[in-house]
């Protein structure tokens, strides 16, 4: 007869068996025979956060940046409810997670006992599946399962209960087979046909624009570069959301900048006036299209997605294909190069005039602002930042809000991968513990949270987990005082009626830092900025800098809602002349 | 009335809606029939009837028929976010209008009488 395991040794078979290194994770009554299990599998770590919403996003930042799950485990009631916020993150913006909560015994559930909660209930929405175990029989086929629905097709959180019974239950275990073949619920059944019907209209598009997104991200390194080879060979011009930034490089010529609300001038009227539009992996978010009836008007539409239900949910496109990034583009190449030999040339001939309107509204200078010698500009910071850092592999975290919007426009990403940020949510408090997720799968990199000093306070004790690890992450605080988005809304929307923005007493950042047992860094002058981010890049050991900054810098351009995409209002200089007015003003 | 201060695009105009009637076959296990619910009103869905029974107890499939109204979008998008779902191995939709399809709706009524004459109407 074969040996039988509890349920805590299963749980940590199946974790071996898919190649699992990290947990992260919050111990609870609910969980303690699987901690008791911990001492036993040397080659699982487990990280100890403080709260576990920022083991969530330690998790994600994980995935993001390594490509692989994110596995989180939690214990039942508050641990659970807890993390929802995490999961809804990363169901928002397809990152693949698997969670792990302890429930209380079955003969339990549903009398109210105590740390109860129905998580799989009050997780179902924010998940692609859950499941309850009832039998400990189930549980190594549930685990491989729930690994399995969170890294195929288009990722996301899975959420797996157990409960505590089911925990110390034994049963026999089966050696786990890894799948070749990707099945279920994967869709990558795209047709020669749709591929002839994509270089048919990139062959006659005279104004062409490709719109990428953090699909192309989530396909893999590889898909980067397949989509670096697909847009040198058209010679389109490429803007991406603020998830797939790094997919292409932001340094290159043919990058045009971010798109949407707060993207670039010359992307944005590139998205109106263009006459094909190819949406690869992206899916048409509100803060991209703005006033949807006049959303591109004049555009042929391509979207080439993994997820089904994304092709006509939001915008009607014309050429719809389904099925990996990666795959697509390379079928997309190898046609041409096949094929139509002569498009390359013939190409960039037709769309050199739509090059040169390009060239004029880049002139315009939106990402430009007014710089100070007396206050340090948070934009400002950003750029000294990105070049005091761009010469080695950095990673950037962010929290949500001003901050966010500027390290998107002023940080240049050149490789997949090293951006990680709530877009889908916009959960203020992602930063810090996505950074140490992001830390903990790069140890010896530099990852630096670009943050807010409303949003870095959520989730701030997280800065006790990089301690206790010895964590070097760089918590970069663009320091205004004020919920600096919600602020810029008031002025622009509320006749500046800062209700409730501005935080009084908000801590000594340098104290706290040192409280935590980290360095602490301050500057408050545009001199002595360099010197100090130098500093901070130096220090081996975690950092809290507290970047003092104009209190009333807005974050732009933006396209009000309410508004296309050809009615920007620009930085202070063009402010007068584009005034919010009448119906927009309801919509920002 | 002034229009209320947003931080979203106003609705566009509302399409004609059609009523269509789904048809899911899905795993029969626990929570199945309030991941459908779930979808149907998380995503503001309409339901106007709704029907769930085992079909198949070997397989230990279920089927659940939605009748929902929608615009030809909607409905689209209903059938695709349907088909996500793990536990969904098949959906169908049929337009209550379509003529090729046969539908057929039973009411049993329960007349209560009192006295004897009043039995003759039955």
């Amino acid at each position: 007869m074969s040996k039988l395991y509890t349920g805590a040794e299963i749980v940590f078979k199946c974790l071996k068996d898919q190649e699992v290194e990290y947990i992260f994770g919050y111990p609870g009554g609910a969980v303690l025979p699987i901690y008791d299990e911990l001492k036993n599998h040397s080659s699982i770590k487990h990280i100890l956060v403080r709260h576990e919403q920022g083991a969530g996003h330690a998790a994600e930042g994980y995935a993001r940046s390594s490509g692989k799950p994110g596995v989180v485990l939690v214990t039942s009631g508050p641990g659970a409810t807890n993390v929802v916020t995490a999961l809804t993150d990363a169901y928002m913006d397809s990152v693949p997670l698997v969670c792990i909560s302890g429930q209380v015994p079955t003969h339990l559930i549903g009398t109210d006992a105590f740390q109860e909660c129905d998580t799989t209930g009050i997780t179902r929405p924010c998940t692609k599946h859950n499941w309850l175990v009832k039998d400990i029989k189930d549980l190594s086929k549930v685990i491989h399962e729930a690994f399995k629905v969170a890294t195929t097709g288009r990722p996301g959180p899975v959420l797996i209960d157990i409960p505590k019974d089911i925990q110390f239950a034994k049963t026999k275990y089966s050696k786990f087979k890894k799948e070749k073949k990707l099945i279920g619920k994967v869709h990558n059944r795209f047709s020669k046909n749709e591929i002839d019907q994509l270089i048919d209209l990139i062959s006659k598009a005279k104004k062409p624009v490709i719109y990428t997104g953090g699909g192309v991200i989530n396909s893999g390194p590889q898909a980067s570069e397949t989509l670096k080879e697909f847009v040198r060979l058209i010679g389109f011009p490429i803007t991406s959301t603020l998830q797939g930034l790094g997919a292409f490089p932001g340094d290159d010529n043919q990058f045009i900048g971010m798109l949407g609300m707060h993207g670039t001038y010359e992307a944005n009227n590139a998205m109106h006036d263009c006459d094909l539009l190819i949406n690869i992996g992206a899916r048409f978010d509100d803060r991209i299209t703005g006033k949807i009836d006049e959303f591109s008007p004049k555009s042929k539409k391509v979207h080439i997605d993994i997820d089904p239900s994304s092709i006509n949910k939001i915008i009607k496109v014309d050429l719809a294909i389904v099925g990996d990034v990666n795959e697509v583009i390379k079928s997309a190449i190898k046609k041409i190069n096949k094929k139509q030999n002569g498009l390359k040339d013939s190409n960039k001939q037709k769309i050199s005039k739509w090059w040169e309107q390009i060239q004029k509204w880049r002139t315009k200078d939106s990402l430009g602002f007014i710089n100070s010698d007396k206050e340090i500009k948070p934009q400002y910071a950003v750029q000294r930042l990105y070049e005091l850092t761009k010469n080695q592999d950095t990673f950037i975290t962010t929290e949500v809000g001003q901050h966010q919007m500027w390290a998107a426009q002023h940080y240049k990403f050149n490789k997949p991968n090293r951006w990680m940020t709530s877009g889908g949510l916009g959960t203020m408090g992602y930063g810090l513990p996505a950074a140490v997720g992001v830390q903990i799968a790069h140890p010896g990199k530099l990852v630096i949270d670009i943050a807010g000093e409303a949003s870095v306070l959520m989730t701030m004790q997280e800065m006790s987990t990089a301690v206790q690890y010895n964590l070097p992450i760089k918590i970069f605080i663009l320091n205004n005082q004020y919920m600096g988005m919600v602020r810029q809304w008031q002025e622009l929307l509320h006749e500046k009626n800062y209700s409730e923005s501005y935080t009084e007493a908000l801590p000594d950042f340098v104290k706290l830092a040192e409280a935590y047992g980290c360095k602490g860094i301050k500057a408050d002058n545009p001199d002595e900025l360099d010197d100090k981010i130098k500093e901070m890049i130096n220090y081996n050991g975690p950092v809290i800098f507290d970047c003092h900054v104009d209190p009333n810098e807005n974050c732009f351009p933006m396209i009000p809602s309410g508004k296309p995409h050809n009615q920007m209002i620009l930085g202070p200089n063009d402010k007068e002349e584009n005034k919010i007015t009448g119906k927009g003003k309801s919509l920002v | 009335m002034p229009a209320p201060k947003s931080a979203y695009s106003i609705p566009t105009k509302i399409g004609k809606l059609d009523t269509h009637i789904f048809v899911v076959w899905v795993d029969n296990e626990a929570g199945v029939l309030a991941r459908v619910v779930g979808l149907f009103s998380g995503r503001g869905y309409n339901i106007e009837s709704l029907a769930v029974a085992e079909v198949d107890a070997t397989k230990n499939i279920s089927r659940i028929t939605i009748v929902t109204t929608g615009t030809p979008q909607v409905i689209d998008q209903i059938k695709l976010q349907l088909k996500k779902l793990v536990p969904v191995h098949k959906v169908a939709d049929f337009k209550r209008e379509d003529k090729k399809v046969i539908f057929k709706e039973m009411a049993l009524l329960k007349i209560v009488a009192q006295k004897k004459k009043d039995r003759k109407m039955s």
